[in-house]
């Protein structure tokens, strides 16, 4: 028999086209994870929007979610067109996938103001050091003394993404790896229940430039310096409480927008995910140790998102009538007399 | 003299006496300056009594020591009851307003940063919605970039998106200008140009982007310019914009300047929209796409070049649009059939809107042999212009374009003429440039060009002489 969600689906309504990545790469792990999330979570793929920018990861929106419009815009500039599309539909479940290039150069000041705005969305960074599509120039995410498979190491400071996004307020910022499944599906599933903007930085290794075991994001290096904050489960809004298996040790609960939770079991030290010092904190102590922190670094909920504070109407801008976008012809007669001569 | 009144407040008041000077040679009557200086200074008795002492002050010493040498006198008459005044940009504002505008995100820039405050100052005024919530969302961008790929965004997902810029703006956001012609979504940007090029003379006006907009970004790409010569059009076009953009899934330019859109005009009034809005061919349900036969988001069903498109959130017909070459259903291709084939039609999508769009504005003389194409805002010279040429033994019929790509009448109006000059505010000659690209061959030898800048608004006896000028070779 086969398996359906909570509305009925079969998982195969979520899958998109081949992958023409090269075998191997992260980024088709995290596209099947995109797949997992949005099934398991119950979300009409039609009331999806895909976004994404330049480069290998944002050719994946045709590998994910064939049922859901989308747009493959251009390099850096993914959150401005996703803002206006929000503007007009509030109501579309953004789910965005750009690069360390596409957000962390090209693209860095639409980041941050998509931030700054709490833009309704989930920001996918699939982030592998290297220029893959333009054949493995570093990137600014790459760490110092980090060297990929041809070339000398990289010397330059790396801008770390997630701390950036916790001091700029960032309602959601968690990291996790591509090699991880369960805690990157957790994690996802948890920022497609949030409501404003969750940043999710994923390590994926590029398997072509930077697999080699002196690059800071192969797969050897990050499987053995994953600094895992917590063991994280996603418990639905919709399943029932009973059947979710409760951790020995020590946890807590973090409730989601949609009703949904966050269970963070707590393993060496308690990382609480509202204290944006703890986490800029954490994420430094493993960037001193050459370590990657990943799990949900900061949680601030409730915050008003991009389109709260500007009054709209209830009804999607989009989905008005035509009568309601055109003021009337009194109105005008109105207009005019308020600019007669003096 | 005016520290014989306040030493302290000497230098303020020195103006006064200009006003007084320049009173007494025109002869403007005491009692409407006293009611200006009583407007100006509002509730400021002080200030009031002191210019007006001024003005009196240099009236007297103009009487007295200059007689009687001024030609001209200014004479009050009736107010007019149909006549308005208004700002283009403010114009531009309320045709937004008018048009349906969802969205508009801007970056702030001389001289078009009042069509957005004007939107943002009428959105609470006339754009209510029934359940009480506004129906246009407003972003100040975090520069021109973002602000074209917010109109980019709004009209993918079916909104009536809006920016407005001036020409360093339209450099920047010139990449995604591209974008919107390639994978054919709606949107409207208005420039208000100013002098350029580069940062240029920010407070100065020019004509000096037209063949930039007409083409901007990389590739082939070809652009509508609307391009209104008085407020009634800007308020005008300002609504249309949107029908056109829509319709024909593609930007569209509004193409203004400094002088038309920072200095007031008279109207007789707006006229209300006298069609109803144009959304272009959008799928909205499933019985709409089952009477499509062999849908394919750019496939010319209709021989017009226009495809029919779906929205995100619909669920008919999902697509993942991209800037990158795409076949009839979206798809990625780098066919070199496909991208050619794709590329013809998008030139017919386009080359089709000629004469739906504005058509230009003509004034025929019966034996006029010399034709005058000119744009936009030197419609406020025209006259004096045509005056001054017919004072010189010339007369000369002339054609206001409003549009581009150029309406068929703008051909017939050059075949009908022996000699025609395209007149404008630039350097180089930019619509003259594009006449003669796209013009027949043989109506070349015809065309004359008259194009002068230095930043200011257009002095009629410049252009005169210069069209003299080129017309005696």
């Amino acid at each position: 028999m086969v398996k359906l969600n909570v509305i009925e689906l079969e998982k195969s309504e979520y899958k998109g086209g081949k992958s023409t990545l090269c075998p191997g790469c992260g980024h088709d792990q995290i596209s099947n994870v995109i797949i997992q999330a949005a099934w398991e979570n119950g979300i009409r793929p039609e009331g999806i929007a895909k976004m994404s920018g330049i480069g290998c990861s944002s050719k994946t929106p045709a590998y994910f979610l064939g049922k859901s419009h989308g747009f493959n815009t251009v390099h850096g500039r993914m959150p401005s067109v996703t803002t206006g599309a929000n503007m007009v539909n509030k109501d579309l479940s953004f789910i965005a996938v750009s690069g360390d290039g596409d957000t962390a150069s090209i693209g860095i000041g639409q980041f941050i103001h998509a931030i700054r705005r709490n833009l309704d969305m989930v920001y996918i960074i699939e982030n592998n050091g290297v220029y893959g599509l333009t054949k493995g120039q570093y990137s600014a995410t790459v760490e110092k003394g980090s060297k990929k498979k041809k070339g000398t190491p990289n010397e330059q400071a790396p801008i770390d993404l997630c701390a950036m996004a916790v001091n700029l307020g960032c309602t959601f910022v968690a990291r996790s790896f591509s090699g991880s499944k369960k805690q990157l599906t957790a994690l996802l599933r948890a920022a497609m229940s949030h409501r404003g903007m969750a940043i999710i930085d994923v390590i994926s290794p590029c398997v072509t430039f930077a697999n080699n075991d002196e690059s800071y994001r192969s797969y050897n290096y990050v499987k053995s310096n994953d600094e895992v904050l917590h063991i994280v489960d996603y418990i639905s809004h919709f399943s029932p409480l009973s059947e979710v298996e409760v951790p020995e040790g020590e946890y807590s609960d973090i409730p989601l927008f949609d009703g949904s939770t966050l269970r963070l079991e707590t393993l060496a030290s308690d990382h609480d995910p509202e204290d944006a010092v703890a986490a800029l904190k954490a994420i430094h102590d493993g960037t001193q140790q050459g370590r990657h922190v990943t799990g949900l670094l900061y949680y601030n909920p409730n915050q008003p998102t991009a389109t709260d504070n500007l009054g709209l109407t209830e009804t999607p801008l989009m989905d008005l009538a035509d009568s309601e976008l055109r003021p009337s012809p009194e109105s005008l007669a109105e207009v005019n007399a308020g600019f007669r001569a003096r | 003299m005016a520290r014989g009144i306040s030493p302290k407040m000497a230098r303020l008041m020195a103006n006064m006496y200009y006003v007084g000077g320049i009173a007494y040679l025109l002869g403007i009557d005491e009692e409407a300056i006293a009611s200006a200086v009583e407007q100006q200074f509002r509730g400021k008795e002080k200030a009031i009594s002191m210019n007006i002492q001024a003005i009196s002050e240099a009236r007297a010493y103009a009487a007295d020591n200059w007689g009687d040498v001024c030609k001209f006198a200014a004479v009050g008459r009736e107010k007019p009851e149909d006549t308005y005044l208004i700002e283009g940009n403010e114009a531009v504002a309320l045709g937004c307003i008018y048009g349906g505008i969802t969205m508009l995100s801007w970056y702030p820039i001389t001289p078009s940063s009042s069509v957005a405050e004007s939107i943002i100052s009428w959105i609470p005024k006339l754009r209510e919605g029934e359940d009480g919530g506004l129906t246009c969302a407003v972003v100040q961008a975090e520069d021109e970039l973002a602000a074209a790929g917010m109109v980019l965004g709004a009209g993918w997902a079916g909104g009536r998106g809006m920016t407005c810029t001036s020409g360093p703006g339209i450099s920047l956001m010139s990449e995604f200008i591209g974008l919107f012609y390639f994978a054919e979504v709606p949107g409207v940007i208005w420039d208000i140009n100013r002098t350029g090029p580069s940062t240029g003379l920010p407070t100065r006006t020019q004509q000096g982007d037209l063949s930039m907009c007409y083409e901007a970004s990389h590739g082939d790409t070809q652009h509508i310019v609307l391009i209104p010569g008085t407020v009634d059009e800007c308020f005008e076009f300002g609504w249309r914009a949107f029908d056109y953009a829509e319709r024909f899934q593609t930007l569209i330019f509004g193409f203004g300047d400094l002088d038309l859109g920072m200095n007031r005009w008279s109207t007789s009034g707006f006229e209300y929209p006298s069609e109803v809005m144009d959304r272009g061919k959008v799928i909205r349900t499933q019985e709409e796409m089952d009477a499509i036969p062999n849908f394919g988001r750019y496939r010319d069903v209709d021989g017009d070049g226009i495809a029919y498109r779906t929205l995100p959130g619909s669920g008919l017909a999902p697509m993942l649009y991209r800037g990158t070459g795409h076949d009839e259903d979206g798809v990625y291709s780098e066919d070199p059939q496909v991208y050619y084939e794709a590329m013809q039609r998008l030139r017919k999508k386009i080359d089709g809107s000629r004469d739906i769009l504005p058509a230009p504005i003509i004034r025929e003389e019966e034996d006029g042999e010399i034709g005058i194409i000119f744009y936009g805002s030197m419609e406020n010279s025209i006259v004096e212009i045509d005056d001054l040429l017919e004072d010189r033994g010339l007369s000369v019929s002339t054609c206001r374009v409003r549009a581009l790509p150029y309406h068929s009448d703008v051909e017939k109006f050059i075949e009908r003429h022996e000699k025609v000059v395209v007149m404008e505010i630039n350097r180089d000659g930019q619509l003259y440039g594009i006449l003669r690209k796209e013009l027949p061959t043989d109506l070349l030898p015809k065309l004359f060009s008259v194009a002068y800048s230095d930043g200011l608004p257009p002095k009629a006896r410049e252009y005169a002489n210069r069209v003299i000028e080129v017309l005696e070779g």
